[in-house]
């Protein structure tokens, strides 16, 4: 079983349903998408967190993380650009393939894999900083320079909708934008260093129904170029965006993957009962 | 009337009357105390004030003329101390602020800086005149002094700046992870001007103490009550200038009232400025502008 992952899960939990039941032809397909994690790991303090995570995401679709709180759904995203090590005693164990190569080996640049893993958070963060700056600044610390940064600065507001909207004011503070505003030009950011993957941490669930709406009518839009993974406590919000849904629960205290599939499957007629439970609302 | 009829119950209200009554009387003294010590010092040394007073030399040392030479002599310690203190104390914030890797190290500096904060301010005068004055051999002057009350002031910077850059929201510094950026360039250009609100309320603090200090510049820049030309000449901060003409000149009283006066008006322009360029900078980051 689950031929498709080469390290095998730990014994203690069960193996997530990732895979059809000719693993060859799949196999294949796996190894070419662009994100593939293989029993990804995460402890805090040596208290397992997440384990037993195997899932792959590929440009062209959104892969959304569903499932209740505290069930390791964040540290699952933190863990893929390893950002999860800035947390004291964390630790992270498994394999996160970034077109082939495992990003977990200490050899692994941190600023190159932040820049191919690009990640927008719950609460829009933007800094104290002009609208411009904010999209200039971590473009610059990359290397980017002269005309080069006002053309990127212009079309990732222009991919995120926001052009039209601040195009006067790109000196004035980007405090002063509203909450959606905000988040748009956070994924703005992200998107002007060209990422290939988009990590998004809830990104909708700080913003009022109309932003919500936008932000999630752009990812639908950024899927083209990016392999997307969304976490998300709104259950609708998956099934209206996300082409595939991982299911995420806690079993004895720690996180795991229970199933992971096209998201119509996994919102009708999912294959474990747990799944099932907490998409008709029967969870806990 | 109240939607929460229990917090309002008669008991209940008769103790709030009586807190708010202790509230108000405790603030009405503190407003009392300062409108007692600004009034009595205007009816003392309002008279001596003008603008002559302001723009020409001291002369009989102090008891007639103006005080010209004192108003730039503090304000060249001022700028001296500031540009000393300014600096060293970022860098040393920054140090302490990012130093999570040597903590050992962090807590030394940080508890350094504790001591250093409670040292009072005549042995930072008397060391100041052993090492700036004499060992360095800058003698009695502006720059003796102002090096002195940048010690001095030193903690205060520090310990503000810090405090303000560990006031900074968590996801903003990693926000500036998640983008790839260098810890150097999340500093530069996300936590230092998020950050700079605490960090310039931190250097006002400093410069009210600098400008009311005493102890510290009486023995290292000296009381001349000269022009200063430059800053290795002596000078007679204003704090100094009231303390001697109180304490050692006969009839010198009302003219310290009146040097008193000027000093307590260049604190609270100091503080009035600082809180006209912080509002201004809140007001650009609202963007009521746009």
């Amino acid at each position: 079983m689950n031929g498709a992952v080469d390290v095998p899960p730990a014994a203690t939990h069960r193996a997530p349903i990732l895979l059809a039941p000719d693993p060859g032809p799949r196999l294949q397909a796996l190894e070419r998408q662009k994100l593939v994690v293989q029993d990804l790991r995460v402890c805090y303090r040596g208290l397992p967190a997440l384990q037993g995570v195997s899932f792959s995401a590929d440009v062209g679709q959104i892969t959304a993380i569903i499932g209740s709180s505290g069930c390791g759904k964040s540290s699952c995203l933190l863990a893929l650009n390893r950002l999860a090590e800035l947390v004291p005693g964390s630790g992270v164990a498994g394999r996160v393939l970034l077109d082939g190569v495992d990003v977990l080996q200490p050899s692994t640049n941190l600023t190159t894999l932040r820049r191919r893993i690009g990640m927008v958070f719950q609460k829009p963060t933007p800094f104290p900083l002009s609208i411009e700056r904010n999209i200039a600044f971590p473009l610059r610390e990359h290397g980017v320079r002269g005309p080069e940064i006002a053309a990127r600065v212009r079309r990732a507001l222009v991919a995120v909708g926001l052009w039209s909207e601040v195009k006067d004011r790109l000196r004035s503070s980007a405090l002063a934008l509203s909450g959606g505003q905000q988040q748009r030009l956070c994924i703005a950011r992200a998107i002007a260093l060209e990422p290939e993957v988009l990590l998004l941490d809830e990104p909708t669930s700080s913003l009022d129904p109309a932003a919500a709406q936008r932000v999630e009518a752009l990812l639908s839009e950024l899927k083209t170029s990016y392999a997307i993974v969304v976490v998300t406590h709104n259950l609708h919000q998956a099934r209206r965006i996300a082409d595939r849904t991982a299911f995420f629960t806690l079993e004895d205290g720690v996180g795991t993957l229970v199933e992971l599939d096209d998201t119509a499957r996994i919102f009708a007629g999912a294959r474990d009962p747990r799944t099932r439970d907490y998409v008709e609302g029967r969870f806990g | 009337m109240s939607p929460l009829p229990g917090l309002m119950a008669a008991g209940g209200r008769a103790r709030d009357r009586v807190g708010f009554a202790i509230v108000w009387a405790a603030g009405s003294v503190v407003v009392a105390a300062l409108t007692a010590l600004v009034v009595s010092m205007l009816r003392a040394g309002g008279s001596g004030v003008s603008f002559a007073y302001l723009v020409s030399l001291p002369e009989r040392a102090g008891i007639d003329g103006g005080i010209a030479s004192v108003v730039v002599s503090t304000l060249l310690l001022l700028l001296v101390a500031l540009a000393a203190a300014a600096p060293l104390g970022l860098l040393t914030a920054v140090l302490l602020f990012e130093a999570t890797r040597t903590p050992r190290t962090a807590k030394l500096v940080s508890r350094s800086l504790d001591v250093l904060a409670c040292v009072p301010s005549i042995v930072f005068g008397l060391f100041g005149m052993k090492l700036f004055c004499e060992v360095i051999g800058l003698g009695w002057s502006i720059l003796s002094g102002g090096l002195t009350l940048a010690c001095m002031i030193m903690p205060v910077v520090v310990r503000s700046t810090e405090q303000a850059l560990r006031d900074v929201p968590a996801d903003q510094r990693l926000a500036c992870a998640a983008l790839g950026t260098s810890r150097w360039g999340a500093l530069l250009h996300v936590l230092v001007p998020a950050a700079t609100p605490g960090i310039v309320a931190g250097i006002v603090l400093a410069t009210g103490r600098a400008l009311a200090e005493t102890a510290a510049v009486l023995y290292t820049a000296g009381a001349s009550l000269r022009m200063p030309a430059s800053l290795i000449d002596p000078g007679r901060a204003l704090a100094v200038h009231v303390y001697t003409l109180a304490i050692e000149i006969p009839g010198g009283a009302p003219r310290a009232t009146s040097a008193a006066l000027v000093l307590l008006v260049l604190v609270g322009l100091t503080n009035a400025l600082a809180y006209c360029g912080s509002a201004v900078f809140r007001r650009w980051r609202l963007g009521s502008a746009a």
